[in-house]
């Protein structure tokens, strides 16, 4: 973890970052895309579980973001802005591909000759112990939370998020995000309990 | 574990909380406390951890873009996409001529009317 004085350093560093880029330097904008690429890919892909679609949201939200720099006034914090913009555009195009044939009948989840289903887990050691197919029951439990559970597990999942930040980004009070994620994890665990005893729960 | 319902409802919401390294200071001694007399809450938390660790596993991306090459690529076409025309939604000057020449001629038009002129 960072100790204060790094922390500080990389707030100027990306403060000035900002103020550079509000100038119109396109070099101190790209610097800023790298750095929040990562952030903005993953959180587009948790939410559509799409590689493509992922790509194309990041893409929009980086435009839209540059056209509207001189708005940032630093109410919220830019990693804050740049999530609430990804997380809106991603909720926009799910809802949209909720509704084309394609979604609606259950062909974006077809299997490969191999039996693969569409990309579900990073490949570490540990999601080598989980199958495929018990990574992809998870992910289908997430998709079929409540929309605001969806939300707040989408973003806990990022471990640099805090609760505060979570808030932000959802403009709710950090008290409700803890209920809902309470709300969330004891459904999630009751489904699991119930579908997959073999996951060993216990009881 | 006797507790009302209530109770039991918030002192899982805390261990929800605690979970994430979000719990008031205040109250962490006290779940502490319930942590090492109770093995129900410990099972409960390692079930919660468990949970988080498959779902984590199941949204993250099988692989992450290159953002450097990301980044090239967005800031090539970003000069263009600022000034766009076609993204812009303001009415050309023309359009407004036009339609100042049409309501000036609307006016004169039925002022001509109203002296019997036409």
């Amino acid at each position: 973890m960072a100790n204060s004085n790094q922390l500080s350093l990389y707030d100027d560093r990306e403060a000035e970052r900002i103020q550079q880029a509000l100038k119109g330097d396109i070099q101190a904008f790209r610097d800023l895309v790298v750095q929040y690429h990562p952030l903005a890919y993953s959180m587009a892909y948790k939410i559509l579980g799409d590689p493509q679609d992922a790509e194309e949201v990041v893409q929009d939200t980086f435009v839209k973001i540059y056209r509207a720099l001189e708005s940032f006034r630093g109410d919220a914090s830019f990693k804050t802005w740049i999530a609430r913009i990804v997380l809106r555009l991603s909720l926009n195009r799910r809802r949209d591909r909720s509704r084309s044939a394609w979604h609606r009948l259950g062909l974006h989840l077809h299997k490969d000759p191999d039996g693969h289903g569409p990309a579900s887990g990073a490949q570490t050691p540990e999601a080598d112990c989980i199958s495929r197919e018990t990574l992809q029951f998870v992910r289908q439990l997430v998709d079929e939370l409540p929309e605001p559970l969806r939300q707040v597990v989408v973003l806990n999942s990022f471990e640099d998020l805090s609760y505060e930040e979570i808030a932000q980004i959802l403009a709710i009070p950090p008290g409700t995000v803890s209920s809902r994620l309470y709300s969330a994890r004891k459904k999630l665990l009751a489904r699991l309990r119930r579908s997959r005893p073999d996951l060993n729960y216990g009881e | 574990m006797s507790l009302l319902p209530w109770k039991r409802r918030d002192l899982q919401q805390q261990l929800s909380a605690y979970l994430d390294g979000e719990l008031d200071p205040q109250k962490v001694p006290s779940m502490g406390e319930h942590l090492v007399f109770d093995h129900e809450w410990r099972d409960t938390l390692a079930d919660y951890a468990h949970t988080d660790a498959l779902v984590s596993q199941a949204l993250a991306p099988e692989t992450l873009p290159d953002a450097r090459a990301f980044a090239d690529a967005l800031v090539e076409t970003l000069p263009t996409a600022q000034t766009n025309p076609g993204h812009s939604r303001r009415i050309k000057p023309a359009v407004w001529a036009s339609v100042g020449i049409l309501v000036t001629a609307g006016i004169t038009i039925a002022g001509l009317k109203r002296r019997g002129l036409v």
